[in-house]
């Protein structure tokens, strides 16, 4: 007892001592670099806290701390160092001049990891090299710049959704999309429901490109698999821009105004060519020549239906303001933004206006937060540019006859057009299909320091999103069910998400040469979203176009629909003496789309690198800056497209007897889950001389439990006889290869050139059924958009017939035949593609290209069996290369002899519409010059650019049409993309 | 200093757990709005008449009583002959060369085990009910005992030989005793074992189920177009029949006859094919003029104004006395007579209900069950109502033994021709199936020795493709 006491009192008395020795003294000193300059800027900051300070012009600084505690000495391009104070008052440091390995990357739930420690394949974009590109959504900007990273755009229509691929397609009826986080949050990425057409209303476009700082890209299984069932599709951090403590409040303004045009067009017939072309049809189909000119007599007109429905002189403008700055407390980041966009196709167009205000507050030396709020509204116009709807500009400025006139002699826009009966003149005149979304992304964090190597993050954040489609069909206009009477439509729909993470996260140095950082955490979203729809019919008058003025409501209705997710994760990374790091991720997932017996997942995954550069036996090969070799394994997962795919349901309709009668409609199925997949990947990064590098990587992702519909047990009593359950697997494998060399790096000329290079073979592994729709076939141990179709050999000079091969491979004339021979003739999936940037700076100006480009793959040309029918459609304009018809016996040439009616299906599905997919591409070419800083002085602005750039300015490719349609390789009438020039003015002051 | 950070922490621990839920078990648990799940499904009277209803209408399925499985037994027998210029339906049942991959074996398979899930979920759910009085509950369970019995009852007759076979070769397990193979018996929503039960596993379930519904559903003659009590009761007397247990079978084929059901006069007869229900109605499929499958209703493929894909055999026909009520219902054409049991109503061909269960056929399986135990008296008078009903001046029964029971197949086929019923009797009874010369269309099988692996249908290729367990049919 009385030993005990005594020892307790000893301990007190210790801790007294200690805590008064503990006292904070003033820490001063010079920084320099190796040799001997002066190094201004330098951050120190006392671990564990928010304290600290910057060395000043003389390399000087100055701070309070207490002795024990350690000092971070941070600057960007040279070693971080971590010094602790001792008993003396005064650190002079020498800071060692660093590589690319020290650069911080920013990895997932708000880590960052110096370069050097990362395992996997992680790839940052920083913003200007991409905030004034004009696209309309900012995933766009990927495009080939990321090896192994697939952006590709089907369709021109402002504000529709571009699809990005990371390392191939991963799932068969899955999501395969990578997923989205903004400052932590995980993005609500998918399109609202309102409206008729998804894709067109791409939810990434409600942000602005401009408050992007950076754009990061997570590839591996060491980066993803922390994103647990969600990160099988890579997974791509979007960070907002944050204001500066210290700092004087920076303005910056930028303006930008540009035109676009079609990147690629087609030429239609005129008049004189169709109507020489349609009698000759009719001739051929067994008409007299009298009566080939009545069915197609002259009008007077030569309408050129393209002009009208596409403006090549469509203006697109952007706006931006923004402030930045903070004190000593508090810094501050916000701006506005305005953008309009005129989409190339007539009545198409995307607004858009946002605001951003974040905050940063340190509260004390341990405690900060920070409040993020952003805001956009976009109005869309989308009239009719859908490809199904024939009445539209895109199928219309195609199809419409030329001997159409365009107008009517009281001016209105004439609607009796043969074949569409309709004109997108008066679509647009008339109609209305317009959206207006208004998305609402916040958050707040607070961060705690514990200890000086503990601190815990607490981030809660929302994602709001309202849109409002309107569509009002006038009775004026013609060519739909609603044609005389008018209808008007309302489709609103809300989605709201809101995220809570919590995070510890704990970073140590021990001995002289380990490190070691790990953190814990949980994980809760949740997502609802909620849809109405009214219709009424029967307007009085084109005036009016609200629902209530239509005197038949009918009908209206409403669904609604949510999902959610509960997840805890924890990740630990050691590193021994700067060369060899290893890490792993653990994260268990539950999800309300998951089964009952299956609630709970847990994905992990093990990367590893050894820095072989820091060897000894490498300290003097100073030509080799670094040399790294990395490996990384792990498990994500994808979760299931259906939020109650699991759920046993029943529904109404089974009546008998006169009474109404209820059946089970889906099966229970307890055991779905998500689909699985296992990465793999191995790489190696070098930089050579200071300014060549590269970095190589090999992945395998094989992705099983794909859900697809399997047949199920008549015992089971389902009404289909079928069921979504996880079946089936799919496999990619492949190189990324990027490449770099700083050719020229002095003062005043700075010139690099990189490429990046990337090689996917995607394979079916496990089906339930092969799959055949008429162009493509699904089968195991082929690519997923795997062509079949008949092989197309041309047309018989003797009578203008058209050719395909039977199965023994010779010719036919027999469709028939022709088609139950059909043969794999090739895959939508490239032999490779990539990217080749230049950049050249000199003194104030620069150059930059951006190429990008693919080899193989082939396109299916869908629109071509309507606008190259040979016949089979009539009273539709055709494109001309239908003039070089077979006409007389001895004639060579590719297309079959016009007969109206058809040529024995020669427009049919074959290869003839199916065409080589490869392309170069002039991206991106930006020249600029930033106006020198002695000049600028006396107007009182800080910096001064001016740019002007194109994007998409050249194609080089021999596809009919744009090579960048659809990333499964079918197109018909797709919205064409377009080409954009653009001049602009970048100032801050 | 670490006082204040411990509290901090501990105050954040509750804070995370205490405002984000997610440490809660309902927060994955999301249900969708626009369908209900079985749990809400049931949840009041209205809902859970609803899913009686849906029941029923599995059983209004083509392939189950919408037709198929009412013409496949008469179009693989000695009653019907195809016609040469037919619209090539059932053309491989007629001829015996079906095969697992066939259509015709598909549907009631499908529809059948339908019903039985519908049953189970109404047998497992119903007590869910909140606001249903005890009489909504046993008339819902009954009916789901009911179905599931009958579901069952009747996926044995196609895909079963009967009790009492003895051959292992076509029947592996037979034992005389229902030892051969069953179907597989489904008795929750969820099944787990997909394997076949033997006969004698299935006949007693459905021996149970149908015991249950007798106790639960009313005494009283409710609408015929649902079971009954006394439906329950006439079925088990069928399934007593055919297992062979005749006292049984006596007893409940009495219980029946002295319910309220009465047999339609001579003068009625005809008439009472072509109006819904009937005195001697127990139970029936209804079908209506916004309800029925349309060219694919069993009247449509008999009728000549429909498909009139088959007619009657000679052999057949000529069994009918020339006085014999029942002949009104043939219709000659062409040479040949159709059945026009399920003519047409309000002016819509083949728009008729489907017999189930009626009182002369109760009566024609008492009659031979007491043939069968000995008792010829009590036989001859059963089959006597049958045949003084068809024809009033009929001389009296005589025949006594095997001769009587030969008379009383033949008067059964007479009256339950064209209803479902042909080769499964011929079955039961190990009698060869035998067509005339003259009653065969082209190369189909003519005669078919007791016991042929093709007195029994295949089980779909659909299903045991998925479900390997479910053993296939000798001889498929």
């Amino acid at each position: 007892m009385k030993t005990k006491f005594s020892g307790i009192l000893t301990l007190i008395l210790a801790l007294v001592v200690q805590l008064s020795f503990a006292q904070e003294k003033t820490i001063t000193g010079t920084i320099t670099d190796d040799t001997g300059l002066p190094l201004p800027g330098v951050n120190i900051i006392i671990k564990g806290t928010n304290t600290g300070t910057q060395s000043d012009f003389d390399g000087n600084y100055s701070l309070q701390a207490e002795t024990g505690k350690t000092l971070i000495f941070s600057y960007i391009g040279f070693q971080k160092q971590q010094i602790k104070v001792g008993a003396s008052n005064s650190i002079n440091v020498t800071m060692e001049a660093g590589s690319t390995l020290d650069e911080v990357v920013i990895t997932g739930y708000g880590g960052n990891q110096a370069e050097r420690a990362i395992t996997g394949s992680v790839v940052e974009l920083k913003s200007e090299s991409f905030k004034d590109v004009p696209v309309s959504g900012f995933e766009e900007v990927l495009q080939g710049k990321v090896a192994g990273v697939q952006s590709i755009n089907g369709s021109g229509q402002p504000g529709s959704s571009s699809t990005i691929r990371i390392r191939g397609r991963g799932s068969i009826n899955g999501n395969t999309q990578p997923l989205y986080v903004i400052d932590g949050i995980p993005l609500n990425s998918q399109t609202s429901a309102a409206g008729p057409d998804p894709t067109l209303k791409s939810s990434l476009s409600q942000i602005n490109q401009n408050d992007i700082e950076s754009i990061t890209v997570l590839k591996d299984a060491s980066s993803t698999s922390i994103y647990g069932s969600r990160g099988a599709n890579g997974v791509i951090l979007i960070t907002t821009k944050r204001g500066r403590r210290n700092s004087k409040t920076t303005f910056n303004f930028s303006s930008q105004v540009g035109v676009s045009a079609r990147a690629s067009s087609r030429e239609f017939l005129n008049a004189a060519q169709y109507l020489r072309l349609s009698r000759e049809g009719a001739i051929n189909a067994g008409a007299t020549p009298e009566q080939a000119m009545e069915q197609f007599p002259e009008t007077g007109f030569d309408t050129n239906w393209q002009d009208l429905a596409f403006d090549d002189g469509a203006i697109t403008r952007r706006i931006n303001a923004s402030a930045r700055g903070g004190g000593e407390q508090t810094s501050f980041y916000t701006s506005i933004g305005y953008e309009e966009n005129e989409g190339l196709a007539l009545g198409s167009y995307l607004d858009k206006l946002s605001g951003k205000l974040s905050l940063d507050n340190k509260v004390s030396d341990r405690v900060r937060f920070s409040v993020n709020a952003s805001g956009v509204r976009t109005q869309q116009g989308t009239p009719g540019t859908e490809a199904a709807f024939f009445n539209g500009p895109v199928t219309g400025g195609y199809l419409n006859a030329p001997t159409a006139p365009a107008f009517n002699e009281d001016g209105s826009p004439n609607q009796d057009i043969p074949f569409t009966g309709a004109s997108f003149l008066a679509i647009d005149a008339y109609d209305t299909e317009q959206t207006v979304t208004y998305r609402f992304l916040g958050n707040a964090s607070a961060t705690i320091g514990i200890t000086d190597d503990l601190e815990f993050s607490s981030t809660w954040g929302v994602d709001l999103q309202f849109a409002n489609n309107t569509e009002y069909n006038s009775p004026l206009s013609a060519g739909n069910t609603a044609e005389g009477i008018g209808r008007a439509t309302k489709d609103l729909s809300d989605a709201f998400l809101y995220n809570i993470s919590n995070v510890l996260s704990y970073s140590t140095d021990f001995g002289e040469k380990h490190t070691f950082s790990a953190i814990l955490g949980q994980e809760a979203t949740e997502f609802e979203t909620e849809n109405t729809f009214a219709q009424s019919e029967e307007f009085s008058t084109f005036l009016l176009t609200t629902l209530n003025s239509g005197a038949n409501p009918v009908t209206a209705g409403s669904f609604d629909a949510g999902y959610s997710i509960a997840s805890y994760f924890a990740n630990a990374n050691y590193g021994f003496d700067n060369k060899y790091y290893i890490n792993g991720t653990f994260r268990r997932d539950g999800s309300s789309r998951f089964g009952a017996n299956e609630k709970y997942g847990n994905f992990w995954a093990v990367g590893t690198n050894w820095n072989v550069s820091n060897e000894s036996f490498l300290a003097n090969a100073d030509w080799l800056n670094n040399l790294k070799i990395r490996g990384s394994y792990g498990i994500q997962g994808n979760q299931p497209d259906t939020y109650y795919g699991f759920i046993p349901q029943l529904g109404s309709g089974f009546d008998y007897n006169g009474s109404p009668g209820q059946n089970e409609t889906q099966v229970a199925n307890p055991d779905l889950k998500w689909e699985e997949q296992k990465l793999f990947e191995v790489g190696v990064d070098f930089r050579l001389f200071d300014r060549v590098y590269s970095e190589i990587s090999y992945y395998n992702r094989t992705t099983e439990d794909l859900i697809l519909d399997v047949p199920l047990s008549f015992l089971l009593g389902d009404l289909n006889n079928s069921a979504a359950q996880n079946f089936g697997s799919l496999e990619n494998k492949g190189f990324e290869i990027k490449f770099g060399v700083d050719i020229i790096k002095n003062e005043d000329f700075y010139w690099n050139v990189e490429t990046n290079i990337s090689v996917n073979r995607n394979k079916i592994v496990k089906l339930v059924d092969e799959f055949n729709d008429g162009t493509k076939i699904r089968r195991e141990g082929e690519a997923f958009d795997t062509f079949f179709m008949p092989e197309w050999v041309g047309v018989n000079p003797e009578n203008g017939n058209p050719q395909w091969l039977d199965e023994n491979d010779e010719i036919t004339e027999d469709y028939a035949v022709a088609e139950a021979a059909a043969r794999i003739v090739g895959t939508a999936e490239s032999d490779y593609f990539g990217g080749l940037s230049t950049n050249a700076e000199y003194k104030g100006f620069s150059i930059n290209a951006l190429f990008s480009f693919r080899q193989g793959g082939k396109i299916y040309n869908n629109t071509r069996r309507i606008t190259d029918s040979d016949g089979a459609f009539t009273n539709i304009n055709q494109g001309i290369e239908q003039l070089d018809r077979w006409q007389n016996p001895g004639d060579i040439t590719d297309v079959p002899r016009r007969v109206n009616g058809g040529n024995n299906n020669s427009n049919l599905f074959s290869t003839r519409w199916l065409e080589d997919g490869s392309y170069v591409r002039l991206r991106n070419a930006t020249v600029a010059y930033s106006v020198p800083g002695e000049l600028l002085a006396d107007i009182g602005l800080s910096s001064l650019r001016i740019y002007a750039q194109g994007l998409n300015i050249v194609t080089w490719s021999d596809v009919t049409g744009d090579p960048e349609q659809a990333i499964q390789g079918t197109t018909f009438f797709s919205y064409p993309n377009a080409k954009t020039y653009t001049v602009g003015v970048d100032l801050t002051f | 200093m670490k006082t204040i950070n411990y509290i901090k922490q501990l105050f954040f621990i509750a804070l995370v757990c205490g405002i984000t839920s997610s440490c809660s078990k309902e927060f994955l648990e999301k249900t969708p709005a626009t369908t209900l799940t079985p749990q809400q499904a049931f949840n009041d009277p209205s809902l859970l008449d609803a899913a009686v209803q849906g029941m029923y209408d599995r059983l209004q399925s083509v392939g189950y009583y919408g037709r198929d499985f009412v013409v496949l037994p008469e179009l693989a027998s000695d009653n019907a002959q195809l016609r040469s210029d037919n619209s090539g339906r059932f053309i491989n049942t007629y001829g015996f060369s079906l095969t697992p991959s066939n259509d015709d074996v598909a549907g009631p398979l499908d529809a059948a085990y339908e019903a039985i899930h519908g049953a189970n979920l109404i047998i497992e759910n119903a007590q869910n009910c909140e606001d249903c009085e005890q009489e909504d509950l046993d008339n819902a369970l009954g009916n789901a005992y009911a179905i599931r019995a009958l579901a069952h009852f009747d996926l044995t007759r196609l895909f079963s030989f009967p009790y009492n076979v003895t051959d292992g070769s076509v029947a592996p397990g037979a034992n005389g005793q229902g030892g051969n193979l069953g179907v597989p018996l489904v008795l929750t929503s969820i099944p787990e074992d997909f394997t076949r039960n033997t006969l004698d596993e299935v006949y007693n379930q459905v021996i149970l189920d149908l015991q249950q519904a007798e106790n639960l559903l009313p005494n009283t003659s409710q609408n015929d177009v649902y079971m009954s009590s006394y439906g329950a009761s006439a079925l088990l007397a069928r399934l007593y029949l055919y297992k062979g247990d005749y006292p049984k079978a006596i007893a409940k084929a009495n219980e029946v006859i002295a319910g309220p059901y009465s047999l339609t006069s001579n003068a009625d007869y005809v008439d009472s094919w072509s109006t819904a229900g009937s005195s001697e109605t127990i139970f029936e499929i209804s079908f209506s003029n916004t309800d029925y499958p349309g060219t694919n209703a069993l009247g449509y493929i008999y009728i000549v104004e429909g498909y009139g894909d088959f007619f009657l055999t000679n052999e057949l026909y000529s069994l009918y006395n020339p006085n014999d009520v029942r002949l009104g219902l043939y219709q000659e054409n062409d040479g040949e007579f159709y059945n026009y049991k399920f003519p047409s109503r309000d002016g819509i061909a083949g728009l008729a209900n489907t017999p189930v269960l009626r009182l002369s056929e109760t009566i024609l399986n008492k009659a031979e069950a007491l043939a069968k135990s000995g008792n010829d008296a009590g036989a001859r008078t059963a089959l006597d109502m049958i045949r003084f009903r068809a024809n009033p001046n009929a001389a009296p029964t005589t025949s006594s033994g095997n001769q009587l029971i030969s008379a009383i197949l033949q008067e059964r086929r007479k009256e339950l021709a064209f209803e479902g019923h042909r080769l499964y009797d011929i079955v039961r009874n190990k009698r060869d199936m035998t067509r005339e010369e003259g009653d065969v269309t082209g190369s189909a099988t003519q005669t078919l020795n007791y016991p042929s692996p093709k007195m029994i249908f295949p089980i779909s290729k659909d299903e045991t493709d998925v479900n390997p367990e479910f053993q296939q049919n000798v001889g498929y």
